[in-house]
């Protein structure tokens, strides 16, 4: 049996079904997370920008109209909760913490990944907020270029400025890494 | 796909675990809990309640009394007789030829004569 599609659900959800609700939620708990701890940078508030989603999700549903596709106006909510709360509240990034010693043989071996991971992680979180959603919503997400620009309220045109703006930004911050590999 | 394409997909995908890890922690407290009511809009839920209490709109009925309607207002509007458009006559006074007395006075009961 073919899985009910994401609207489905939502019109489901709009008459009051918290078991579409509870369907609907896992498919992109992750994802919700992931854009919002990129963008606050922190695990605590990716996961109250994430619940908190879900709950104007659900509370909303029934004023929801399948005009645009779900994906795109819950990770609209998804990013200006973000914005909201990166503007409240101080960054402190996830990589700042210093990691304990590995006792493991191959840790040397980790320890240099695990530096290569940070300084490509510090080099998505340097750039402007703007820059970072388009990127992280390009690669981590996995969405088209007009999908992005309409979560970001912009232009195909601007928003593709930025994610190439974006790219140059990176490619400059990280081109040992780029060059080494 | 190029080189800088590969490292940001890659970084992204291995921070992906820790997502989930925190995705759970979200769905496990939102099961948790009773979800709150949801915003509904009058105009959208009022079919619905009347539903609940079995008065049910009959569109076609009430498109029918709408046009009924409609062309109720058409013919007042519009019929020959009408003077709803009409500009109305200013300065036109008609001069009555009364007599005051009759405004002021009653008649007499017995001989219906005025004073």
């Amino acid at each position: 049996m073919e899985p009910e599609s994401d609207e489905a659900l939502m019109l489901k959800i709009g008459r009051g079904d918290d078991r579409a609700f509870r369907q609907l939620a896992p498919r992109y708990a992750a994802r919700a997370v992931g854009l919002a701890r990129r963008i606050t940078g922190s695990d605590a508030d990716a996961e109250e920008i994430a619940q908190e989603a879900f709950l104007r999700v659900w509370i909303n549903a029934p004023r929801w109209r399948p005009q645009a596709a779900f994906r795109t106006w819950f990770y609209r909510i998804v990013f200006n909760l973000s914005l909201n709360q990166r503007r409240r509240a101080p960054f402190f990034p996830l990589e700042a913490a210093a990691d304990p010693p590995d006792p493991t043989p191959d840790a040397s071996m980790r320890i240099e990944r695990d530096e290569i991971g940070r300084q490509i992680a510090a080099a998505i979180r340097e750039l402007p907020e703007r820059q970072r959603a388009a990127i992280v919503l390009t690669y981590d997400n996995e969405l088209s270029n007009a999908d992005a620009a309409n979560i970001l309220h912009i232009s195909l045109s601007a928003f593709e400025a930025l994610l190439v703006r974006a790219r140059r930004t990176l490619r400059e911050s990280l081109r040992s890494i780029v060059d080494e590999h | 796909m190029n080189r800088l394409d590969e490292i940001l997909a890659h970084q992204l995908k291995i921070e992906k675990s820790a997502d989930e890890a925190i995705a759970m922690r979200v769905l496990s407290s939102l099961a948790a809990k009773p979800l709150p009511a949801q915003r509904r809009s009058f105009l959208n839920g009022w079919p619905d309640a009347l539903l609940n209490f079995d008065f049910a709109p009959a569109w076609p009925r009430i498109g029918a009394l709408a046009c009924i309607g409609l062309v109720g207002c058409m013919i007042g509007f519009f019929s020959p007789g009408a003077q709803i458009f009409e500009k109305p006559r200013i300065g036109t006074v008609q001069i009555m030829d009364i007599d005051p007395s009759m405004l002021a006075f009653d008649p007499e009961p017995l001989t219906g004569i005025r004073p």
